[in-house]
């Protein structure tokens, strides 16, 4: 993945108003005067990246053996 | 900022019979035949209401649990095949097995669904067959892995290895043990049984497990450094999160978007957590009965009074309901530790967190 993206990825998932922007306008929130189709299906792949992250912050947190862990009624 | 949530997980039990007969379990010997087994119409009721009742997740993840799920092939193919009747990407599947099954049609019905699988593999056989046996006492090592073979060669199939970390089996030699197999990511931790209790670590072994802990922190900060994605991710939600800047309101979502279903069809805010006391309805009732008795049931439930001056409440949440009352302090000493390690590889990374992103795969 580009260093490009990946800060892009970055600041919309720690910068709300910039996420909802990119997202609603991509246009202005990239400050360019118009996106070619390739542009426009890296801010796609952006914030579906980010997406992904919310997924992986909200599962069950490290330490369990249950969701994505294992073992017996998720004791053993 | 609140944890947005868009990604319902719902832990079936669709058996509490189990081919082994692991001497750490703690599942009731419930090996009685029918009762116990899921039926497919429950299965194929399943899928229907869990499209109902969580209509506003934009995808369910049905992760099959037991007992032993590849005990009860029919009860899985019936929602295998139900869900394709949806929308692709409705639904996704997860199993959490012990890889002693690997029948044709297993191997089939897992690359079918397109499982992500969780494999019990404690270590190498002498320390495997110490505890995971058959009922008759066979050691089960040898055909994990012939599972592992089979998985590997005629799925496309994503494999977890997960190792209990007990007593006499340190959590180093059961990462590096995982390490050296061909899987895809892996987890190793400890028992989860009470202080004192057979298997449990002693004072020496919980000792060692935290510099475990730590030393897989370097490793995940080497493999960071390297534009590797860490094979062990037990730090990695807590890493982004800490990232995002987000907050852990609970420790997970049980009763919103998690949700536990047993053989039977009772509905419960986890399968981890008690039938009788916990039951939020059936898979029969309409999905509002137990939406809404899920939603009550959170609400009835805040952080203990401890947890409002624990520095780690923000990354934990309060921990399981279902796992504190079994280990009490233990439980919260080891989330602390792993918030603390995951705090270090956010600090490594200060002014390089594109870094971490490393943690989400983006290497």
């Amino acid at each position: 993945m580009s260093k490009q993206n990946r800060t892009l990825v970055l600041r919309a998932l720690t910068d709300a108003k910039f996420r909802r922007q990119l997202q609603s306008d991509p246009v202005t929130a990239l400050g360019k005067a118009k996106l070619t189709q390739t542009q426009q299906q890296e801010v796609n792949l952006v914030l579906a990246l980010v997406k992904g992250i919310e997924k992986q912050i909200t599962g069950v947190a490290d330490q369990l053996l249950c969701v994505n862990g294992g073992g017996c009624r998720g004791i053993a | 900022m609140a944890l947005p949530e868009a990604s319902a997980e719902v832990l079936v039990a669709t058996t509490w019979h189990c081919n082994l007969a692991c001497s750490y379990c703690f599942v009731e010997d419930r090996r009685d035949g029918v009762r116990g087994r899921m039926t497919p119409r429950l299965a194929e009721r399943l899928i229907k209401s869990l499209n109902e009742g969580l209509a506003e997740a934009d995808e369910i993840v049905v992760h099959l649990y037991g007992g032993e799920p590849l005990t009860n092939l029919p009860a899985m193919r019936v929602m295998v095949e139900a869900a394709h009747a949806y929308p692709s990407g409705r639904f996704r599947f997860s199993i959490t097995t012990n890889g002693t099954i690997a029948s044709d049609e297993a191997i089939a019905l897992l690359d079918r669904g397109q499982f992500e699988i969780v494999l019990s593999i404690d270590g190498p056989a002498s320390v495997h067959d110490a505890c995971r046996r058959t009922a008759a006492g066979r050691p089960s090592h040898q055909r994990v892995m012939r599972f592992l073979s089979s998985v590997r060669s005629r799925t496309g199939c994503r494999i977890r290895g997960s190792a209990v970390v007990r007593s006499g089996n340190s959590l180093k030699s059961a990462v590096d043990y995982l390490k050296s197999l061909p899987l895809d990511a892996i987890k190793a931790q400890a028992v989860r049984v009470p202080g004192g209790a057979p298997f449990a670590l002693d004072d020496e072994e919980r000792r060692a497990y935290e510099r475990d802990l730590e030393a897989i922190g370097d490793s995940v900060i080497e493999d960071l450094e390297s534009g590797i994605q860490p094979m062990d991710d037990r730090f990695s939600g807590r890493v982004l999160q800490m990232l995002a800047g987000r907050k852990r309101e609970r420790f997970c979502s049980a009763g919103a978007w998690v949700f536990g279903v047993t053989p039977e069809g009772v509905m419960l805010p986890c399968v981890l957590l008690d039938p009788e006391a916990d039951a939020l309805g059936r898979l029969e009732d309409s999905p509002s009965v137990w939406v809404e008795a899920g939603k009550r049931w959170r609400e009835e439930r805040a952080p203990r009074s401890e947890c409002r001056v624990c520095d780690a409440l923000p990354y934990c949440g309060g921990g399981c309901p279902a796992v504190l009352p079994v280990c009490g302090a233990d439980e919260c000493d080891l989330i602390r530790k792993n918030v603390q390690v995951a705090r270090r590889i956010y600090d490594h990374f200060e002014g390089r967190q594109t870094m971490l992103l490393g943690l989400a795969g983006m290497v």
